[in-house]
């Protein structure tokens, strides 16, 4: 076989999301893994990692200018990179930060993905199939690429937190210590964009399902419709497209990260709807956990589901204190609300404030299960999500209601036949929401997995600078595709 | 007994009345409706005129109270939800068939209240004449309960009668400002009227109840009959 090699840009295959960048290198590492990530600064003079602005040292990084500080977190991610795979050949991670995608409320952290792909190379485990540059070099056991040039290309957000249009207020947080305190933390951010350089990404296009050039990514031998169990590799385009917007639709079919599933992930958080007057709204719902309050537990919270009422279409966004006849409403219950307008914990002060005895929010665009941030250690009261959708037919039971009564039980518990992000085979779910979001499907864990997983489509705030389990399953399917 | 009735009454009697239903056992009941579906009642008729309107009259809700007689949820309610999202005007009818009335007639019913501290329910009982469901046909009031009034927040019976000949149909009737209302019931709602009599008797009432119409349109504060 002939060795195929392509020069991708970023825009074409990277996968997106999150980012990365850096120096430095990990040692020869303490365990039997070893390996080594430098960053390649991309940056220009003054700007990005060379940033000259002062900075004081925060978090245990001791860099004293703005693009010192950036350098060292990035020698963070890489050294916990290195301790955790296993190659002779040195991965280079060009990076850089530039401007990305940005609004008030959301940004693109980062976005990464291979330099190159490669078919065909000196041992490569299966023929006519993409590999990461980084993982075909380590595979073929000698660097494949030029010297020249990395192995992935990494991107992170220069401006976020830092503009009016850009998440104001929430910088990235430079410290090593995981306390971001509201800020978005570099390391995990590192740690999530290096991972989709490694290859923790499809090279198939995920919008339209047609492979690159005509040839399957090792990625998609493990992807699979989790009705059918067909894998990606063996679909026909217009079947890829479908199954990367079909919800739950796909999982990863992997044994290194089926094998570490039930020790890492945690039973499903379930949402109960009964009593007198659910009628065609009892059942179970899928829910999104909050990152604040206590966790559903197996203690389970119940009470009478009650609407918090304020605003004249009526909604409820409870951004206030809640009026006397709001008051009265959740007093006990369980508070209904409305997403929108002020963060999830404003929320849930505010209900809890009122006497709420947990808190339901309804998703105020529709779309899929996704979970509640923010971080506020005064919340009390369990809080979960559910789409609008749902909203909506739960709501319809809530009419026929009093001041203080609906006739609608409302359940916190576990499922404890189910884990938290997984198919009925206990395989993770792949992130496929309803409406492609190009990069970002397929390439990424679900959002409904408990704990947070590190490659999940967003940052969450209890990650921990771990890519192994018992806390995480990046590294486990990096090694299903031949690490 | 019931002939003097029906010819003392030809004109309208609007007032309740204290004698309990079953002293009029001579009557021909019209209507006996317990509202087992109040989306599957037949003849019925809902109007809702709150500003800005919004859940009309709808099944019971045992999570709220039971009903009065039969299964848990089988009676009608309505709450402050009546104008939509709670904020406006609540004025919701729920109105029953046309009925075919024939001098003296009683109607009873129950209907009960969720009772929330600080909220103040109202309910009309109007009658009018023929089978419209126009607000202007249901020009005379029965019944007032809640409101400045008693309105006990437990099932509680309440009759009225009135001499009528013709068609005619009665309407319950809530309303007041949202944000004071709550909710209530309405449960084992019953029509008595007199038996008829011979062809020719029966258009002479009828033509002595038209002129009547509109003698009186009393508004009295009356109690429950009884409660349980």
């Amino acid at each position: 076989m002939t060795a195929a090699k392509l020069t991708v840009l970023l825009r074409q295959v990277a996968a997106t999301l999150t980012c990365a960048l850096a120096a430095a290198l990990a040692g020869a590492g303490a365990a039997q893994a070893a390996a080594t990530v430098v960053i390649v600064n991309q940056n220009a003079p003054g700007e990005g990692f060379n940033d000259p602005t002062p900075a004081d040292p925060v978090g245990g990084n001791t860099g004293t200018t703005l693009g010192a500080q950036r350098l060292i977190a990035f020698q963070r991610a890489a050294s916990i990179w290195g301790a955790t795979l296993d190659s002779n050949v040195t991965i280079r991670v060009g990076a850089a930060f530039v401007p990305l995608s940005c609004t008030a409320n959301g940004a693109v952290l980062g976005a990464a993905g291979a330099y190159e792909i490669w078919t065909d190379f000196p041992n490569a485990p299966r023929a006519n199939t993409w590999y990461p540059s980084a993982l075909a070099s380590k595979l073929a056991g000698e660097d494949l690429t030029t010297p020249e040039d990395p192995h992935i290309i990494a991107r992170f957000n220069s401006r976020l937190g830092l503009f009016d249009d850009c998440l104001p207020g929430s910088p990235f947080y430079l410290g090593l210590d995981r306390r971001p305190d509201g800020q978005i933390d570099l390391v995990t951010v590192l740690l999530h964009e290096m991972a989709h350089g490694l290859g923790f990404q499809t090279f198939t296009d995920d919008e339209t399902g047609e492979q690159f050039f005509g040839i399957p990514s090792v990625w998609d031998y493990f992807l699979v419709n989790n009705r059918t169990n067909m894998p990606w590799v063996s679909m026909t385009d217009e079947q890829r497209r479908i199954s990367a917007i079909t919800w739950r639709g796909l999982s990863w079919n992997g044994p290194n990260v089926t094998a570490a599933v039930p020790g890492v992930l945690a039973p499903r958080t379930n949402l109960n709807i009964g009593g007198a007057n659910a009628g065609a709204a009892a059942g179970d719902y899928y829910v999104g956990d909050a990152s604040f309050g206590p966790p559903v537990s197996a203690s389970p919270v119940s009470g009478q589901l009650m609407p918090v009422v304020d605003q004249p279409n009526g909604t409820g966004l409870a951004c206030t204190p809640l009026d006397a006849a709001n008051t009265l409403a959740v007093r006990n219950n369980i508070a209904l609300v409305d997403r929108g307008t002020c963060d999830f914990v404003t929320k849930a002060r505010n209900v809890q404030e009122a006497g709420a005895i947990g808190m339901l929010v309804v998703d105020n665009v529709p779309g899929d299960v996704v979970g509640l941030s923010g971080s506020d250690p005064s919340i009390s009261i369990p809080s979960l999500r559910i789409t609008l959708s749902d909203g909506v037919a739960i709501k319809a039971a809530l009419l026929q209601r009093s001041r203080t009564r609906s006739g609608v039980i409302a359940s916190f518990t576990l499922d404890r036949t189910r884990l938290a992000g997984t198919d009925r085979q206990r395989r993770i779910l792949m992130y496929t929401p309803s409406i492609n979001a190009p990069g970002s499907s397929v390439s990424h864990y679900t959002t409904e997995a408990k704990p947070n997983q590190l490659m999940e489509p967003s940052i969450n705030a209890d990650l921990q600078h771990v890519v192994k389990p018992p806390r995480d399953l990046t590294f486990p399917l990096l090694r299903d595709i031949g690490w | 007994m019931k002939r003097l009735f029906s010819l003392a009454g030809a004109a309208l009697v609007a007032v309740a009345t204290w004698a309990p239903v079953n002293s009029h056992a001579a009557g021909v009941v019209v209507l006996d409706e317990g509202f087992g579906s109040v989306s599957g009642l037949s003849g019925w008729a809902q109007v809702n005129r709150s500003i800005p309107p919004g859940t009309g009259w709808f099944q019971g809700n045992p999570g709220v109270f039971g009903a009065q007689a039969g299964a848990p949820d089988s009676y009608a309610a309505a709450n402050y939800l009546g104008a939509a999202s709670g904020m406006g005007m609540v004025d919701n009818w729920l109105i029953t068939p046309t009925l075919a009335l024939n001098g003296l007639t009683t109607l009873s019913f129950f209907t009960n209240r969720a009772g929330d501290p600080g909220f103040f329910d109202q309910l009309e009982v109007r009658f009018g004449y023929g089978s419209g469901t126009s607000a202007d046909g249901f020009d005379t009031l029965l019944l007032t309960i809640g409101g400045e009034g008693e309105f006990p927040a437990q099932w509680a019976q309440w009759t009225t009668s009135l001499d009528v000949q013709g068609e005619g149909r009665f309407a319950f009737r809530y309303l007041g400002d949202a944000a004071t209302l709550d909710y209530i019931g309405l449960d084992s709602v019953k029509v008595v009227t007199a038996v008829p009599e011979a062809s020719t008797y029966l258009m002479l009432l009828a033509g002595l109840g038209a002129v009547g119409v509109h003698a009186r349109r009393a508004r009295k504060g009356p109690r429950p009959l009884s409660s349980r």
